[in-house]
């Protein structure tokens, strides 16, 4: 069953508001592992947290340097590697 | 190696019975079990006659609050721990679709080169994650408990995550997760491979170690043609694929 067609409205609304936030504000972030796109987001700093609006995919995140924040693909059929040739 | 692939399903008996013969054309030899989580009515309808029902009320709720403990626990009580001939579990749902007859020994080769407790697509450890099953679950103090509890590794706070189809179990470790004392009804794609870990078992994502899950996906639906395409691929299977109706169509292709 879905839902009521006001909540389908307002839901409409909100995702259309993101995508054109992020169209236009957004960052591309790519795997670190094989450099695909992972998602586009809106990166905030606010009170000890990094933010990422717009992050729906399963990502791996860990500094890769002191100052470098890494995302990483989960799902591995996405992240092709060479130990991993069947992965196009 | 005996394999038994247990077919997780809530549909009426038509299309179960109708996904049975389809699988029992292809693989003659392989052995099936419905277990069927869906209305009592459509199970007493069908004609199958080692078919489990579920009596589980997480099956009827939420998806993202499903259990599989009753399932496994059933699965376990009914067609394994008694007959010692088998040795590897598959645990599939009604729409993981297997498009080969050959499907056992692929997974058979698989289980013995890996000697994984359990294999499944995506499992890994999920704590470096934005994972949300593992997001609402990390908070939760009785899971940390029972897992503390039962957990052989250095760290019990390690949580593990896969995709809930395609699950395959070597033996032991089957019977280890079914007899585990009164486990917590936490949401199966994580707490299985969390619990089989914890117990001592490897827990190996198939997509790390070989193609046979590549036509498998979360989301979106594959249709009778991308299927077909798949199939004249060489894939062993796909996921998700809904249309049982359709069955006949890649029987005969």
């Amino acid at each position: 069953m879905s839902d009521p067609l006001p909540v389908r409205i307002r839901e409409r609304a909100r995702k259309d508001a993101l995508r054109a936030l992020l169209l236009v504000l957004g960052r591309d972030v790519a795997c670190a592992a094989c450099g695909r796109p992972l998602f586009r987001v809106l990166p905030i700093v606010w009170r000890g947290q990094l933010r990422l609006i717009g992050a729906t995919e399963p990502v791996r995140a860990a500094f890769g340097a002191r100052d470098t924040l890494e995302f990483r693909h989960v799902e591995l059929d996405h992240c092709p590697a060479p130990e991993r040739p069947w992965v196009r | 190696m005996a394999i038994l692939t247990a077919i997780l399903t809530h549909l009426d008996a038509p299309r179960v019975e109708k996904q049975l013969s389809y699988l029992r054309a292809i693989a003659p030899e392989a052995r099936f079990v419905i277990c069927h989580g869906g209305k009592r009515a459509d199970f007493d309808a069908l004609a199958e006659p080692g078919a489990l029902f579920i009596d589980d009320p997480s099956l009827r709720g939420p998806h993202f609050d499903q259990s599989r403990n009753h399932t496994l626990r059933a699965l376990y009580d009914s067609c394994v721990r008694d007959d010692e001939t088998i040795e590897l579990v598959h645990v599939v749902e009604y729409d993981h679709l297997i498009l080969r007859g050959d499907f056992e020994r692929t997974l058979t080769e698989l289980a013995d080169r890996t000697g994984a407790g359990l294999l499944a697509k995506w499992a890994s450890p999920r704590n470096d994650t934005n994972w949300s099953h593992y997001l609402r679950a990390r908070n939760d103090a009785e899971l940390a408990d029972f897992i503390a509890g039962i957990s052989r590794r250095d760290d019990p706070g390690v949580r593990l995550g896969c995709l809930g189809t395609g699950l395959l179990f070597r033996r032991d470790a089957f019977s280890a997760f079914c007899t585990l004392d009164d486990p917590p009804s936490s949401y199966f794609e994580l707490f299985v491979p969390t619990a089989v870990h914890h117990l001592g078992f490897d827990v190996v994502d198939v997509d790390a170690v070989a193609d046979v899950y590549m036509a498998i996906r979360w989301l979106p639906e594959f249709d009778l043609a991308t299927a077909l395409a798949e199939q004249r691929a060489g894939r062993t299977f796909v996921h998700p694929f809904k249309q049982i109706d359709a069955l006949d169509a890649l029987r005969g292709a």
